[in-house]
């Protein structure tokens, strides 16, 4: 007597929940969804075909640009993967200070996650709390290399400069504030009954379709596996600090919350030994004034950005260009996970998926 | 795997940093660059032992192995490699397509970036085609070839047989071309686009 029928509805690409430009058309029968299906590219700037005609040092500024919430860890894919084609060896005190920025980065881009996650699903309040301490590590990386988003703050071979005076001391004084702002943030998430509502149960996902889909990051760790490219694939010295890696239990929006408040603190763990143990000697190697790599050099360099794994492949045909660079981005391999995430969901958790995978459209569409 | 618990090679072949950049002109053919030394990898092992007719060429750089694998060898090679207790690479990391013109019979190359989380081992696979002939998808083996795949066909014009949905990605539906081609100027070809340009 009664029928119902499928409808297709468009979201995005200038929607306030999408983080940025990217479209979703879903197919709903009543507010359930049958099917989604990402629309990406808005943001696409050819960032691997502009690497290929330029410099091998004038490519880093770019990869500022492609996850413009984690600049620091594309710039460190990037520089490490070169350092991996020459075989220039970093030196300790600059692979110290390199991995007290990245958590750093870390840090605040968990923070800027939490304030928009939290502003999606409708819980206002966190917003301005977790942009306030974001601002301050961006103040702090404003005291390293002056800028706020695009650092550039790495070299071929180590760091531009030391840590200027009194910025270790603003750091310890951010990470000391740091545990208390996070069980703040607790209180107001944690045991909310609407937050819980809202995240428990929604986007559940087995660690062996996470595993064959891509995902990596917390977007992964949810689902209960350990797979961390720090510890699975140290790079830097990440080898000499202990810190765990958070994983979830039941692979929802929840663990994956949860995960992220819980690599705040190891991060801030990691950037206290990293400080006490901050070797001596030189921040930067000796590399060529005008790199020219052999030719058929290739190299792949991994590390672990606040959004999973972000990697770089290079190819040297000998000149001075990089012959392909290939940016892993973790946002696009995360994306193609929403589908299966949010197959059977309504509508409204869609919003919540994509704050929980943890997307820059920047870092998508490179 | 216990020999593969510092998974890190390419630092222990190359001691002095300097020198490699150095002369990098002078060191191309005549003296192997000490970054291209052969590392040992179990994988690698397994590959030639059940799969060495597949094997086209198999080089090193900087502790990765990079295996080039015959296109029509490609399913076979990537399942077993999937699939062996040795390997176990269940985390393609990325694949992409490069456009190599000097190499006139089969100028478009598909790399595969192979990562294993159980035994930490890091494989880049190579497969050459032209952009005539199809290859075959890897998206049955790991459902995260699928987009992949897809920005490789967007951007070189590599085209993959058994593709579930092989349509561009990031760029418009009616764009014309392959923007990552060597012959695509940097600025774009008038007439690329109907509406943005």
């Amino acid at each position: 007597m009664y029928q119902t029928s499928e409808l297709e509805i468009n979201m995005g690409p200038q929607h306030p929940a999408t983080h940025g430009v990217l479209r979703l058309v879903l197919r709903l029968d009543g507010e359930t969804i049958v099917e989604v299906k990402p629309v990406i590219g808005y943001l696409h700037r050819g960032v691997e075909k502009l690497s290929e005609n330029r410099g091998y040092r004038s490519v880093t500024p770019l990869t500022d640009r492609l996850d413009y919430c984690a600049a620091f860890a594309e710039n460190h894919s990037y520089v490490g993967a070169v350092e991996k084609l020459l075989g220039v060896e970093v030196p300790p005190r600059a692979q110290a200070m390199r991995v007290v920025l990245a958590e750093l980065q870390r840090i605040a881009s968990h923070l800027i996650w939490l304030a928009t996650h939290g502003l999606d699903i409708g819980a206002m309040t966190i917003f301005l709390y977790a942009f306030r301490e974001r601002e301050k590590c961006l103040d702090l990386f404003e005291g390293y290399c002056g800028a706020r988003l695009t650092y550039n703050a790495l070299r071929i071979g180590g760091v531009p400069q030391e840590f200027p005076d009194g910025w270790t001391e603003a750091l310890r004084r951010f990470l000391d504030e740091l545990p208390t702002r996070i069980a703040q943030y607790e209180t107001l998430l944690t045991g909310n009954r609407i937050w819980r509502l809202r995240t428990e149960g929604v986007g559940v996902i087995d660690a062996r379709t996470a595993l064959g889909l891509g995902l990596t990051g917390p977007t992964l760790r949810g689902s209960g596996v350990d797979y961390d490219v720090r510890k699975y694939a140290p790079y830097e010295n990440y080898r000499d600090y202990a810190f765990d890696i958070p994983v979830g239990s039941k692979g929802d929006t929840y663990d994956r919350y949860l995960i992220r408040m819980e690599e705040m603190r190891q991060s801030r763990r990691i950037i206290l030994q990293a400080l006490e143990a901050l070797p001596d000697g030189p921040i930067l190697a000796k590399v060529a004034g005008r790199i020219r790599p052999p030719k058929g050099a290739e190299a792949y360099f991994m590390t672990e950005s606040p959004r999973g794994e972000m990697s770089v492949y290079l190819v040297s045909d000998g000149t001075d260009k990089p012959y392909r660079v290939r940016f892993r981005s973790p946002c696009f391999n995360n994306l193609q996970g929403l589908p299966t995430l949010s197959k059977g969901h309504m509508v409204a958790d869609v919003v919540a998926l994509i704050g929980s995978i943890d997307i820059v459209l920047g870092c998508v569409d490179r | 795997m216990s020999d593969q618990d510092q998974p890190k090679p390419p630092q222990p072949p190359a001691p002095p940093p300097a020198p490699a950049p150095a002369a990098p002109a002078a060191a191309k053919e005549k003296a192997p660059d000490p970054l291209a030394a052969e590392v040992s990898s179990p994988a690698l092992e397994r590959l030639r032992a059940v799969h060495g007719a597949a094997l086209v060429e198999v080089r090193f750089w900087a502790g990765l192995p990079l295996v080039e694998v015959g296109r029509e060898q490609l399913v076979p090679v990537m399942t077993f490699l999937r699939d062996d207790p040795s390997c176990r690479f269940d985390h393609l990391s990325t694949c992409f397509a490069t456009d190599v013109p000097e190499r006139a019979e089969a100028p478009l190359e598909m790399t595969y970036c192979l990562f294993s989380w159980p035994t930490r081992q890091l494989l880049a696979v190579k497969v050459r085609t032209t952009a005539e002939t199809p290859i075959p998808t890897v998206s049955a083996i790991w459902p995260s070839a699928d987009w992949n795949e897809r920005e490789a066909f967007d951007m070189v014009g590599i085209r993959f047989q058994g593709h579930p949905n092989l349509t561009r990605i990031l760029l418009p539906d009616d764009w014309t071309g392959h923007p990552l081609r060597r012959d695509y100027p940097l600025e774009g070809k008038p007439g690329d686009h109907k509406v943005y340009r």
